[in-house]
């Protein structure tokens, strides 16, 4: 009997602890999901925070005659940090903020020029945030940004979001920047971090003072300044460098495309350059890498020098009336051509780099510290600061193909 | 609560535990920056093999195969059992630790949970699945209910033995609300920390290489005791 009493008594008491776990739990009916985050400079605090959340209601067609455009709501606010602002907003709104579906953050140019470290930091100790949420610079207002995300294309802005920044696997023009990379980037001595560029492309945005004779002039512009005509506003091109936590330039389409080219992430890509067999005349490569690009760095009296190799593979996507890429000489030709140009566009953009940013953003650093033998004999080489000294050696080898269907016209 | 269940139900966690940090390792090859292992001597002798030396604590597991020697059936495979144990182990923790450098830049180290944790955020197993770490939370607690179950037992048998009682399986239910309560008192996951590096770590250390060597050499000295009491006599 005593032994049933003891027995119902430590049920009991397991009972009180165990049935009690989930004084806590929220079910999503009190949740407000974000999609994106925006952060500006704030005018009378330090900071503005945006975020768009999602509408459940217009999203699943609840709501009649509801617009794609209607399926998120932004709510901003000056506060003082990131936590303080969504603390805020809590408070303000009837559900609970939630950042587990956040697929973009949005960091406008001017916040992003006195440094993001703070905002970063934040985030990324954030456990609801993904790490593979996109780091956006935006050369408009971030919630100048967030409002002209309008798709209209896709039905869901979060979709948008992933598709938009998808095209960077086709085209090379910008990098997929997550918010991983941004930070690992940050804590790193051997690299410096990158951030997607986009804008708000309007009229008065677009880029008009460009000299028409110049053959790659389509690869020439940043977000926004790409001369098109659409409902949709948004445009990711080009890529933020940042020198620490401080943005301190941009790259537009064709130097982006160098940046994948060199740090082994291009997938796809295109360039136009003139056409050796024919005057006035450009010619459209498409590119894919061959195999990896092969850097060798070596550090003589604290001066890096930079060999890189690169392998392509590349087959023409443009033909006239002439064009006859049947033989193997011409093809011998155009191959040396475009070894010739990425040769010299690759070279500016390290040289860019390096000079003009001093930022070490494709992360040579990781192939100097081969070099040293312990932690601190790297740290008091002090890589980063080096870098800005760095001679570039740069060796392209393309294997040319002709056209995908007619090789002679 | 008995050694066969117990053993049972190890014997489906363990494959589940090794497939997934294999799945893991290969998920986050992509991931992998071969540098990140550089400089090759680390922060130096001194901080690796000096000041570095309680992380022998990872193969604190050994104390188990101290204890299992009277639950075998076939005391003679104790060799073969530990060896095994210890190859599996090792390369688990291996894996985990490889993985951890190669993906991770060398200052940003949290404890060893927390660090999977994040490498299976970082994971993305194509876009059909996302948010892996959900996967790990369930493979945290088998993991945890595994490792549970085998101290407790092992627990009940030495308090059994200590105290002579006949059954022990009346105990567990005391036990299990001993821990449970215990485990209510940390007020935050840095606590248990602090308790893991400041004093678990030490103690572990102090079982493992301190103690039982000792009980080693006064076992040895026993036994040739009675060998030159039985010879005389």
């Amino acid at each position: 009997m005593k032994k049933k009493i003891l027995c119902l008594i430590l049920i009991l008491s397991m009972c009180i602890f165990s049935l009690t776990g989930c004084y806590d739990a929220k079910g999503i009916e009190n949740l407000s999901y974000a999609i994106a985050i925006g952060l500006d400079k704030g005018e009378n605090n330090i900071l503005k925070l945006s975020i768009q959340f999602a509408t459940p209601s217009a999203i699943s067609g609840d709501s009649e005659g509801s617009s794609q455009s209607d399926s998120t709501t932004i709510t901003s606010i000056e506060c003082s940090s990131i936590s303080s602002g969504i603390n805020l907003i809590n408070s303000y709104i009837s559900k609970q903020v939630n950042l587990a579906h956040c697929k973009v953050i949005v960091i406008s140019e001017e916040l992003a020029y006195d440094g993001v470290s703070e905002y970063i930091y934040t985030l990324v100790d954030n456990v609801q945030i993904r790490p593979n949420c996109n780091v956006i610079v935006s050369r408009c207002d971030a919630i100048n940004f967030l409002e002209n995300a309008k798709p209209t294309l896709e039905k869901l802005t979060a979709r948008y979001y992933e598709a938009a920044l998808r095209s960077s696997e086709y085209t090379g023009y910008t990098s997929d920047i997550q918010l991983n990379d941004f930070y690992s980037a940050l804590k790193s001595s051997t690299a410096q971090p990158l951030a997607i560029l986009a804008g708000v492309n309007t009229e008065e945005t677009h880029l008009t003072d460009t000299d028409t004779n110049k053959f790659n002039i389509d690869s020439i512009y940043k977000a926004n300044e790409t001369p098109i005509q659409d409902k949709t506003s948004l445009e990711c091109m080009g890529l933020a460098v940042f020198s620490y936590d401080k943005l301190v330039g941009e790259l537009d389409a064709i130097e982006s495309l160098c940046y994948a080219i060199v740090s082994n992430k291009l997938q796809n890509g295109m360039i136009t350059i003139p056409n050796p067999n024919s005057d006035n005349n450009s010619i459209d490569i498409y590119l894919s890498p061959q195999k990896n690009t092969k850097i060798k760095v070596e550090t003589i009296n604290n001066t890096p020098y930079i060999n890189i190799d690169v392998y392509l593979d590349g087959y023409i996507g443009s033909s006239d009336t002439n064009s006859d890429h049947s033989s193997t000489d011409t093809l011998e030709i155009i191959s040396k051509s475009v070894d010739k140009y990425l040769e010299a566009q690759i070279s500016s953009f390290l040289y860019k780099t390096s000079k003009d940013f001093n930022c070490d953003i494709v992360g040579f650093g990781n192939y100097a510290i081969n070099d040293y033998l312990t932690w601190d004999e790297w740290i008091s080489s002090d890589w980063l600061s080096n870098y800005k000294d760095s001679f570039f050696k740069v060796n392209i080898s393309t294997d040319i193909q002709s056209g995908e269907l007619f090789s002679k016209m | 609560m008995g050694l066969k269940p117990i053993v049972k139900a190890n014997l489906f966690i363990m494959p589940i535990v090794i497939f997934s940090i294999l799945l893991i390792f290969f998920s986050s090859a992509k991931n992998f920056v071969p540098e990140r292992l550089l400089p090759i001597l680390g922060k130096g002798a001194n901080e690796t093999f000096i000041s570095g030396f309680s992380n022998v604590f990872a193969y604190s597991g050994i104390t188990y195969l101290f204890l299992i020697m009277p639950y075998l059936k076939d005391a003679k495979q104790f060799k073969k059992i530990s060896i095994i144990a210890i190859v599996i182990s090792t390369i688990y923790l291996f894996l985990s630790v490889l993985c951890l450098l190669l993906v991770f830049p060398y200052i940003s180290v949290t404890d060893e949970a927390n660090s999977i944790y994040l490498l299976t955020r970082s994971l993305e197993l194509g876009s059909f699945f996302q948010r892996t770490d959900a996967l790990f939370v369930l493979l945290f607690i088998m993991c945890c209910f595994s490792y549970l179950t085998i101290t407790l037992f092992l627990i009940l048998n030495i308090f059994k033995k200590i105290t002579n009682i006949k059954d022990s399986k009346a105990m567990t239910y005391c036990f299990c609300v001993l821990i449970f309560g215990l485990a209510l008192i940390p007020k935050s996951l840095y606590q248990v920390r602090e308790v893991n590096d400041n004093i678990f770590k030490y103690l572990i250390l102090f079982f493992i290489f301190v103690f039982s060597t000792i009980l080693l050499i006064l076992a040895n000295l026993k036994k040739k005791k009675e060998e030159k009491n039985n010879l005389s006599s």
